[in-house]
């Protein structure tokens, strides 16, 4: 009797045990039912939603269905059953991009052996449990290119990732991998310490080693064996970083000679060499601009828009304040840009420029609903961060420290 | 029409109406024309400019009196006096003195910094470029241009035993098409700059690194030198033995084999007459041609260089050194009448300014060689046609006659006199300066 009450308990507890293993392998969404991803449909109502593409919905709805977008406009059929959110008078974005950042991986983006690193990648040494990341988000900034330093003419390739995620998964945070492919023209590029020590030589090295790998045959996709002979064919994107402007002017040079695929990182001289620039048609990665920046450096975005070029800002988190992203863009404006170019530079063209605008970047029906609910205009910094979705959850509360405007009621549900 | 700009400084500054400075006073008199657009007029598609002056130095001695020059396309066409000038061209008329524009053989313009300009990971380093150093958009190439320097060669950092390949670049025009070669001659260094530059990042702690891997002394160069031209001619042998498996592919080693080969041209820095006697010695244990820059104590090796028919850089010229020069030590016995002597023993002179840009710029320099003792003449040719030819470029650059660059300058007077200044500096019959206006006034200057 006792062994049979003993073996039942033995069984029972299995099946608990069991149960319990199965329910934790279930997305603990950490109490926030409301956007659980299983849960059904969700609509997000405001008084305005900027899709990021340019378009903007008075009083919008964005509906969201595991995790995804499902719809987004302004008179759109809900389903029965959905939970509908009013944030009221508040605004909804797409979720912010950084498109160069160290987020997590602060001083471990520079292999300082020699000054070619193709091999090496940011995918590996980033960590998800860096408060740096939260600070991010608390800025509206939902996805980050982690990108390796300037101090190698090639750095490594960036890894392009969410600041958060529904569940603690390291792999749910990845967007894309093994790519771009960092390289720096810049003057740090060239060290004391190591070949090559001067411009002079640092040119030469690019020079030599992009003709090497571009003698390399690269057949089909990208040779993940060999990133810098994929790079040289063009088959991998990269990210030039540059200085000052003959850094510019040089690298205009090697995408005329090499045929490359690049955005152009830290262009502080742009505003000078933007006739040379709209002609070459590279993307641009643009600031941080703060309110200490020269007016002349700030018109450089407006000129761009001018010009016809495709170009985001940074922050350069967590270096600089992950509140420099919105600061950015508001600056430009001031300095002439256009409102509705100066979102995409946050949102759809970082995402571009990325390559990750499959997921994120905008809001449209299919990719990832990452939102950001601001109390107002994001350009306006007056705006705080309400709520921040990512894959349809709220990851980031802003309004339960500072219950004060609008939205909040909403908030605390 | 006739479109005609008046170039008359001295008209300009006696008979302004309204005198507000001396730019006001340029502006009145030189460009009353400007507003209508003769110089703005890049839509003209029949680009023919006349220059016509009192007095036109071709470059190679000649002299035009009264004369015109026809330029078209950016390249003269005819000069010479009683020519007809042709219809519809635009007309720079000037009271001055027209002269080809001055070219500087050894010039430092544009280079950013001394770390861009030199690289300490070896002390041989044919196959980079100069180009790389340089920011062409530099204020020095318009600080050149006001002086009437058209085209430099901007020599290599010294250094490096055997440093990169210089080039040479216009001053002034659309950026884009300033380059004219951008791989010139290699440049070796026998002196104290590679001793000195080589260690001023040493680490002081003592490590040894690349950069501790230095010359120390005059002897360990020369046997820097010696040794990478014995490793070119070793290189050449496995290569042409083996083929790519015996040797791998060096990009230096192909550099300097070519200069064995006398495929690019080779110049050497040294300043005292031991390293002057001791770059003729090595260049003759390898049989390289070579010209000889800086070269301040020519004036003691003057049979020697003649014998070797060394073409000389000389320059700059000065009384008491500065800077690098005074701490290298070289630089303590100058002599001003050193291009004169060289000129008079019939070496080959040119003068280069190096890098000053102001009041030692290079028109000052061919007057110190003319107060040294110089023929005007000779002192001309040694700033436009004998570094034209030094650089490889005399059948474009360097004299006023048809089929050549349409780079001249109009001087207010008498060429390289104190008293003297570049009114109107054409470049690729361009107008890029224009004395009474900014550089980026001018539509030569744009795109």
């Amino acid at each position: 009797m006792r062994r049979r009450i003993e073996k039942r308990l033995a069984l029972t507890s299995m099946v608990v045990l069991f149960a319990c293993f199965w329910f934790c392998a279930i997305p603990c969404a950490g109490g926030v039912p409301e956007g659980d991803p299983g849960a059904g449909p969700l609509a997000l109502r405001a008084a305005k939603v900027y899709t990021g593409a340019g378009t903007v919905h008075e009083k919008g709805v964005v509906l969201i269905r595991g995790g995804k977008v499902e719809a987004v406009g302004s008179s759109i059929a809900l389903p029965a059953g959905c939970r509908v959110i009013d944030f009221k008078d508040s605004v909804i974005a797409p979720g912010l991009i950084d498109p160069d950042s160290s987020l997590g991986a602060l001083n471990h983006v520079a292999e300082r052996a020699t000054a070619l690193q193709p091999a090496v990648g940011t995918e590996s040494v980033f960590d998800r449990f860096s408060r740096d990341f939260n600070r991010a988000l608390a800025e509206g900034i939902t996805s980050v290119l982690i990108t390796p330093s300037g101090e190698n003419i090639v750095g490594g390739t960036a890894v392009a990732v969410k600041t958060s995620s529904p569940t603690p998964c390291r792999m749910s945070r990845i967007l894309r991998t093994g790519g771009p492919l960092v390289l720096a023209l810049e003057g740090s590029a060239y060290r004391y310490d190591r070949m090559p020590t001067s411009r002079m030589g640092a040119l030469d090295l690019f020079r030599r080693s992009l003709d090497e790998a571009s003698r390399k045959a690269v057949k089909g996709g990208e040779d993940r064996a060999d990133r810098l002979a994929s790079f040289a064919a063009g088959k991998l994107d990269g990210f030039l970083r540059v200085g000052s402007r003959y850094d510019i002017e040089s690298a205009i040079e090697f995408t005329r000679q090499y045929k490359l695929t690049v955005a152009l990182l830290g262009v502080h001289d742009a505003w000078r060499m933007m006739d040379e620039l709209g002609q070459a048609g590279l993307p641009l990665i643009m600031g941080p601009y703060s309110f200490s920046t020269e007016e002349r450096l700030l018109g450089a975005p407006a000129r761009a828009a001018k010009a016809g070029l495709k170009f985001a800002f940074t922050a350069g988190a967590p270096v600089r304040n992950p509140a420099l992203l919105r600061t950015s863009a508001a600056l430009a404006v001031q300095s002439g840009l256009d409102r509705e170019t100066a979102l995409k530079a946050l949102t759809l063209h970082p995402a571009e420029i990325t390559g990750i605008a499959h997921r994120v970047g905008s809001i449209a029906a299919g990719k990832d609903a990452d939102l950001v609910v601001f109390s107002g205009d994001p350009l306006d910094l007056t705006s705080r961060v309400l709520v921040v979705y990512i894959d349809g959850v709220p990851v980031f509360r802003g309004c339960s420290c500072h219950d004060r405007g609008t939205g909040s009621e909403e908030c605390r549900k | 029409m006739q479109k005609m700009i008046f170039m008359n400084c001295r008209t300009g500054f006696r008979g302004a109406k309204y005198r507000t400075g001396w730019r006001g006073a340029v502006l009145l008199g030189a460009v009353l024309l400007f507003a209508s657009g003769p110089i703005a007029a890049s839509e003209d598609k029949d680009d023919l400019i006349v220059v016509k002056a009192p007095l036109i130095h071709k470059g190679d001695g000649q002299v035009v009196k009264d004369g015109i020059i026809v330029i078209k396309d950016g390249k003269i066409r005819a000069i010479g006096n009683g020519l007809p000038i042709p219809v519809g061209a635009r007309e720079i008329k000037s009271e001055g003195v027209v002269t080809p524009g001055l070219i500087d053989a050894a010039s430092t313009a544009g280079v950013i910094n001394t770390y861009s300009w030199t690289e300490h990971s070896s002390e041989v380093v044919p196959q980079m470029r100069t180009l790389d150093a340089v920011d062409r958009r530099s204020r020095v190439f318009e600080r050149l241009v006001r002086k009437g320097v058209t085209t430099v060669y901007v020599t290599p950092g010294s250094g490096s035993v055997i440093g990169s390949r210089g080039t040479v670049l216009k001053t002034a025009g659309p950026v884009s098409g300033r380059i004219l070669v951008t791989e010139g001659s290699v440049k070796a260094t026998l002196g104290r700059d590679t001793q000195m530059r080589g260690s001023y990042n040493r680490r002081p702690s003592g490590e040894v690194t690349f950069l501790t891997r230095r010359p120390t002394t005059r002897m360990g160069s020369t046997w820097v030198f010696r040794d990478a031209f014995y490793s070119a001619l070793r290189y050449q042998e496995a290569r042409g033995k083996g083929g790519g498996q015996a040797s791998p592919h060096d990009p230096a080693m192909e550099t300097l084999v070519a200069v064995i080969a006398g495929k690019v041209p080779f110049r050497i820095q040294a300043r005292q007459y031991n390293d002057i006697w001791a770059a003729i010695r090595l260049c003759n244990e390898f049989g390289i041609d070579f010209v000889l820059e800086e070269a301040t104590e020519a004036y003691r090796c003057i049979p020697e260089l003649k014998e070797r028919n060394v073409p000389v850089v000389y320059g700059p010229i000065f009384t008491h050194a500065r800077g690098f020069r005074s701490s290298s030590g070289e630089a303590r016995r100058p002599c001003i009448n050193t291009a004169g002597l060289l000129r008079k023993a019939g070496v080959t002179v040119a003068l280069t300014a190096g890098d000053q840009a102001g009041e030692g710029a290079l028109p000052h320099q061919a007057g110190y060689a003319i107060r040294g003792g110089l023929p005007f003449d000779d002192a001309l040719k040694a700033v436009t046609s004998v570094p034209a030819g030094i650089l490889g470029l005399e059948k474009r650059l360097g004299l006023l006659k048809p089929g050549m660059d349409a780079d001249l300058v109009i001087w207010s007077g008498t060429p390289f006199a104190a008293t003297t200044q570049a009114v109107t500096v054409l470049i690729n019959g361009e107008v890029v300066h224009l004395l009474g206006f900014h550089a980026s006034e001018l539509e030569g200057n744009k795109k």
